[in-house]
């Protein structure tokens, strides 16, 4: 990776009594160094990326203090990391996006969670739920209770969120139990401030070994009879000294009002966008002195039945706000209301959405018709027009625009290598007719968008390949199983190359090869090139020289192989022909390899800034489009799509159709000029090689160059 | 019930742009003056070129050793006090939203446009509609600031982030001077362009006196010349369209090329009603497309126009050719069976399709061709290419087109006397004849199915309600690249 976390990098090493200013998850990755941890692990993955790649490249300061630092092949290989807290005194830590790293984890964790530790281990979930996820919607809450995970929420506030991963480990150490602790997507990406404090040189330590083994103890493997064991202490002991720590600790908050009809039941995560609904009710004030009693779950597993009952018992009603579905909090307290016979309304989810984020004016809605139905006299302090106000403001906008402003997913970069991929396939449907594609998660996956378009399904990050195995089965026309490099490490070279071969079957998978797990922000993969020939290539395309993955799959016993490079169009059209015509009836694999276009810009900068420094010479490529030979059809945006290949008026006043145009963000990857050949598109590209700086020779020949044309002309 | 003021601040950006860079200046500022300042984002993949959303909350001061205020993570609708976009169609989506207030809102948009891959992917023009977003800014907001903050970026050598911080404090609005939004740029080594960026973009809005200012394309016809032949009561702006058009028919072809466009404008001419404004719209259409369809861009065509001397004076404007900086061009051509033998004269052309292992020998039918224009010995290939012109009038394509074009007016000419509707549809059917290649065939393909579906031996019994289904059967064409559709439609349609 070419990005540099040099400032945050800084804020890391921040002593006793400074203030921190950053973004929230740092503020965890600093916390985790006050902790003390020995390890840290994880798989990257928005939002929760940069905790890792910070301290990856940190690596001088975190041999310093002892701390280990592994980028893991995936979440699960992260989560049995944390198996050294089981039998070694030493804290942990590890990372992922979730639902999906937790799923991918869970085998792990549901051994750990069993067996239970003995040093303190922390799992810091990116929550990514909502607005701008790029995952299924789906709990982590429901991991948490099946496994006996303890699951905190804290408040978003990097004061709260730093002192709930102190507690969580000393929680974790005093019930024997790992604990995970739930980020939101906003939460993660927070600007705030919190003092900190000195780091902490863990005991042992990649500095500071141990001498001696871990004694067998068989009560600490996952393995029967020890589990019938295991199962009890889950559910005895360690969730009682669980409760205990929390309730002692007073990690849950309590915020008493005035109004004594009802109260509210928050999961930590979501008290701001509560206080700032509960403002626009004329509950509250800015600073959280609210008129409704609240009772704040920093941590929503378990829940303190006593803190519960007590707090339940003062009012006629309680609203529990509590995002996403199943409602596993709200079903937990009505049936310990049920039991304990409690006389109080519990109201959740028939005042608030199922499914979907809980926004301010999500909440602010739900707690309106709450109050509305228990406080008679709520119309004499509330506001009651804002939800009428909005409504208002949305319909009078949106009659003036006219029509729905058209979405705007995310897309390939300027010059992607994934681009050209898609488009030769979009060619050669036009002679197979439709094929089947099983998509992946990856870069490639906003080929599902328009202008491509592409994809059946997509059942996981390096799935597609076992997804077609049961449609190749049944489908005359081979399917395509299309995944990147990144996929490919995570989990397609088992689940889906291994089990192909296994059962000697047909099979197309494309491996788009980029270099780097792009999507999450270009981390290093084991095929990553080598910075020397990365070094070497300059701003061109480097995966070429990595042959790893072809090693692998010929090791494995892959017969029908080919690499291509995706630039270009006409091999890829080939190479895809071949496969779908072959006789060859076992599993055929296509790379197709071009570097993230991303990483080549980065190393091209410093090159271009010291070429023109230094008045050297200096060649750039881009594209354009010949206005006058454009006829404004745009089939050449319909099989790109790429940012800087777009449309502008025409300057010709016949002509009352937008013309294409190319921008001047053109890296000049050369796609345009493959397409327009390899579509039989239209005459009106150009490319434009511009040479800075250029030597005597160059000017010369230029000169003789346009007397020439100027005067055959 | 509290003893101070927060600032909600709303940033609408695409990913990539930095947008988070701009939420980053913001919130330094504030820290800088200590105030207490919280800011979040969801840029997640939506860092890929999707739309993305920031937003900051300021307070008027700071909270030492006291209770610090709930900040939201979350802009409430109806209670955003700025907005900045990057781009004009994001600062839509924050209107569809309800963001923006006209009792509270300080609106700030780039003018300039990004068009989403579904506006730029349609046949024709796809483009949602400026002014309305511009209509709809102006209304819903308190104060409104629309410049093209990314044209000013770009002459800047910066990112738009450095203009939209600008014009952020040319408002004056956020609780500082000048001189601290400028600190930011202290330690970037970027700083200085992105400072001039910034200084800019200050001034700019704050030499606004109407707090709007919009840039405005004029597309300048040309009226120099008096057309002769032509009823002296058309408008000048119609005049000029035709004087345009029979000035390309002349370099397409030459004078007696132009002379056969201007007959058949005499033609269409005679028939309208020179005061009836919308016959008069429906005419310049026609002529319009006439223009285009009788300078077809056939191979010598598009030769003659690769070798124009503007052309290389163009690409230097649209390149940015600097002093120190010398350029190459090369054209890339796939010339196809099919077109070389329309360049070829009829018969030899009909026989050279015919045979299709003739082209085998010519190696470059049907393959990638690269030219280098800027090269003399590329200049020369378009310069022999272009001069196939001379011998187009007995090419097989000229025929064809002559008569699909004669075919067309005849057909316009017995259409006005009964439907305007109708006309109008007949008017932008050769919409659907555009491009090369396999685009031009599919072009060629929905124009003859609607021609027969709709047009062909109908034209004596049409009324409005045809003139209706003709133009949903165009706009269903240029809707969608595939004819399924445009299908099941003339099925039901039939006539």
């Amino acid at each position: 990776m070419e990005r540099s976390f040099k400032k945050e990098i800084e804020a890391l090493k921040l002593g006793e009594g400074d203030i921190f200013e950053g973004e929230g998850i740092l503020a965890v990755t600093k916390a985790l160094l006050q902790s003390g941890v020995s390890y840290v692990g994880g798989y990257q993955g928005s939002p929760v990326s940069n905790l890792l790649d910070v301290m990856v490249q940190a690596k001088d300061y975190m041999n310093e203090l002892g701390v280990h630092v592994e980028a893991c092949a995936n979440e699960s290989s992260a989560a049995a990391m944390l198996g050294a807290s089981i039998n070694y005194p030493v804290r942990g830590a590890v990372t992922w996006k979730s639902i999906v790293g937790t799923n991918v984890a869970s085998d792990a964790l549901s051994h750990l969670a069993s067996v239970g530790v003995l040093g303190g281990s922390l799992i810091i979930i990116g929550e990514d739920y909502g607005e701008g996820s790029s995952i299924i919607q789906e709990r982590t809450h429901g991991v948490a209770l099946k496994s006996t995970i303890w699951l905190m929420d804290p408040r978003p506030n990097l004061e709260i969120i730093v002192r709930t991963v102190h507690k969580a480990f000393e929680l974790s150490e005093y019930s024997h139990t790992p604990v995970m602790m739930q980020l939101r997507i906003r939460t993660c990406h927070l600007q705030g401030k919190f003092i900190t404090k000195n780091n902490i040189k863990p005991k042992i330590s990649s500095t500071n070994k141990v001498e001696e083994v871990a004694p067998h103890n068989y009560d600490l493997i996952a393995h029967p009879p020890s589990t019938y064991a295991q199962e009890k202490l889950k559910y005895g002991q360690r969730a009682k000294l669980a409760k205990t720590f929390i309730s002692n600790n007073s990690l849950n908050e309590f915020f008493e009002g005035e109004i004594k009809e009802v109260g509210l039941i928050v999961q930590g995560g979501l008290y701001n966008n509560l206080i700032s609904a509960l403002k626009e009710l004329n509950i509250s004030d800015s600073l959280g002195n609210s008129k409704i009693s609240i009772y704040v779950l920093n941590i929503v597993h378990p829940l303190i039945p006593e803190e519960v009952i007590t707090y339940a018992r003062k009012f006629k009603a309680v609203l529990i706000i509590e995002e996403g579905q199943p409602q596993y909090i709200e079903q937990e307290l009505g049936l310990l209301f049920h039991k304990e016979k409690i006389e109080v309304s519990l109201i959740g989810k028939d005042v608030l959405p199922m499914a979907g984020e809980y926004t301010t004016e999500v909440i602010h809605k739900g707690v309106f018709n709450f109050i509305k139905q228990y406080i008679p006299n709520f119309s004499s302090f509330s506001n009651l027009d804002y939800n009428i106000e909005v409504d208002q403001l949305r319909e009078k906008a949106s009659s003036s625009l006219g029509e729905i402003v058209p979405p705007r997913p995310p897309g390939f970069c300027t010059g992607c290598p994934e681009r050209p991929f898609f488009a030769a396939l979009k060619m050669i449907e036009k002679d197979t007719g439709k094929i089947h594609v099983s998509t992946d998660i990856g870069c490639h996956s906003f080929a599902t968008f328009p202008p491509f378009s592409f994809g059946q399904s997509i059942l996981g990050y390096g799935m597609s390949l076992a997804a077609s195995a049961g449609v190749q089965s049944f489908s005359s026309k081979r399917p395509i199983a299309i995944m990147g490099d990144g996929g490919f490490w995570h989990n397609g070279l088992l689940s889906g190359v291994a089990s192909r071969l296994l059962n000697n079957s047909d099979g197309i998978l494309v491996i788009l090869q980029n270099g780097y797990t792009s999507a999450t922000g270009t981390q290093d993969l084991i095929s990553t090139p080598e910075s020397e020939s990365r070094k070497l290539a300059a701003s061109s395309s480097s995966t070429s020289s990595d042959k790893t993955i072809e090693k692998a799959l010929e090791g494995l016993g892959v017969k029908w192989l080919k690499t291509v490079h995706t630039y270009e169009v006409g091999s890829v059209k080939k190479v895809l022909n071949e496969a779908l015509e072959s006789s060859f009836k076992g599993l055929k694999v296509i790379i197709a390899e071009g570097e993230c276009q991303l990483e080549r810009q980065r190393r091209l900068k410093p090159i271009k800034n010291n070429a023109i420094k230094m008045k050297k010479r200096f060649v750039r490529i881009r594209y354009g489009v010949d206005e006058e030979t454009c006829t404004g059809d745009h089939s050449c945006i319909r099989l790109s799509g790429c940012p800087t290949l777009t449309v502008k008026p025409s300057t010709d006043p016949l002509k009352l159709d937008p013309v294409a145009h190319v921008t001047d963000g053109c890296v000049g990857c050369g796609l345009c000029g493959e397409n327009a050949i390899e579509a039989t598109l239209c005459p009106s590209f150009y490319k434009a090689k511009i040479i800075n700086n250029p030597n005597l020779k160059e000017r010369s020949l230029a000169w003789v160059r346009n007397k020439v044309i100027g005067l055959l002309s | 019930m509290s003893d101070y003021k927060t600032i909600s601040l709303l940033i609408t950006a695409l990913g990539g742009e930095g947008g988070g860079t701009l939420m980053n200046w913001i919130i330094d500022s504030a820290r800088s003056q200590k105030l207490f300042v919280q800011g979040t984002s969801v840029p997640g993949v939506a860092q890929r070129t999707g739309s993305t959303s920031y937003y900051i909350e300021i307070c008027d001061r700071n909270f030492h050793n006291e209770k610090e205020p709930i900040l939201s993570l979350y802009p409430k609708p109806g209670r955003v006090d700025i907005v900045i976009a990057s781009e004009l169609l994001e600062a839509a989506r924050v209107l569809e939203k309800g963001y923006i207030n006209p009792d509270r809102t300080t609106l700030i948009t780039s003018s300039s446009r990004t068009y989403t891959n579904l506006e730029k992917s349609h046949l024709s023009d796809g483009r949602f509609n400026h002014e309305k977003i511009i209509n709809t800014c102006k209304k819903m907001s308190k104060n409104f600031i629309c410049l093209d903050l990314n044209s000013m970026a770009i002459e800047h050598s910066t990112i738009v982030s450095a203009t939209m911080f600008g014009a952020l404090a040319g408002t004056g609005i956020l609780p500082w001077k000048k001189d601290i939004y400028e600190d930011v740029f202290k330690d970037n080594i970027f700083g200085k362009n992105s400072l001039s960026g910034f200084n800019f973009a200050y001034q700019q809005v704050q030499s606004i006196s109407d707090n709007t200012l919009i840039g405005k394309t004029n597309i300048n016809l040309n009226n120099d010349s008096k057309i002769n032949n032509i009823n002296e009561s058309l408008s000048d702006e119609f005049l000029s369209i035709i004087n345009l058009g029979k000035e390309r028919c002349t370099d397409y072809q030459n004078n007696k090329y132009s002379e056969l466009f201007m007959k058949r404008v005499n033609k269409l001419t005679s028939v309208i009603d020179k005061n009836d404004a919308k016959i008069i719209s429906i005419a310049e259409n026609i002529v319009r497309r006439l223009a285009l369809w009788m300078t077809y861009e056939d191979i010598p065509r598009v030769a003659q126009l690769k070798i124009k001397p503007d052309r290389f004076i163009k690409i230097k404007n649209e390149i940015n050719l600097k002093k120190n900086q010398i350029f190459f061009v090369q054209d890339i051509f796939k010339p196809g069976l099919n077109e070389i033998g329309a360049m070829l004269p009829n018969k030899i052309g009909r026989w050279f399709i015919r045979n299709k292992k003739l082209s085998t020998l010519l190696p470059f039918v049907g393959k990638g061709m690269k030219i280098n224009s800027s090269k003399i010995s590329g200049f020369l290939i378009l310069k022999t290419l272009s001069s196939f012109r001379f011998i187009r009038p007995i090419s097989l394509r000229y025929k064809e087109e002559q008569n699909n074009i004669d075919k067309w007016i005849d057909n316009i000419i017995i259409s006005l006397s009964h439907s305007i509707s109708f006309s109008e549809g007949l008017a932008d059917m050769p919409q659907i004849l555009k491009g090369y290649g396999d685009t031009w065939d599919r072009g060629i393909k929905k124009y003859n199915k609607i021609n027969d579906a709709l047009i062909k031996n109908k034209l004596h019994s049409i009324d409005e309600k045809d003139g209706a289904i003709l133009k949903e059967a165009i706009l269903i064409s240029m809707n969608d690249v595939e004819t399924e559709k445009l299908d099941i439609f003339l099925q039901k349609n039939l006539k």
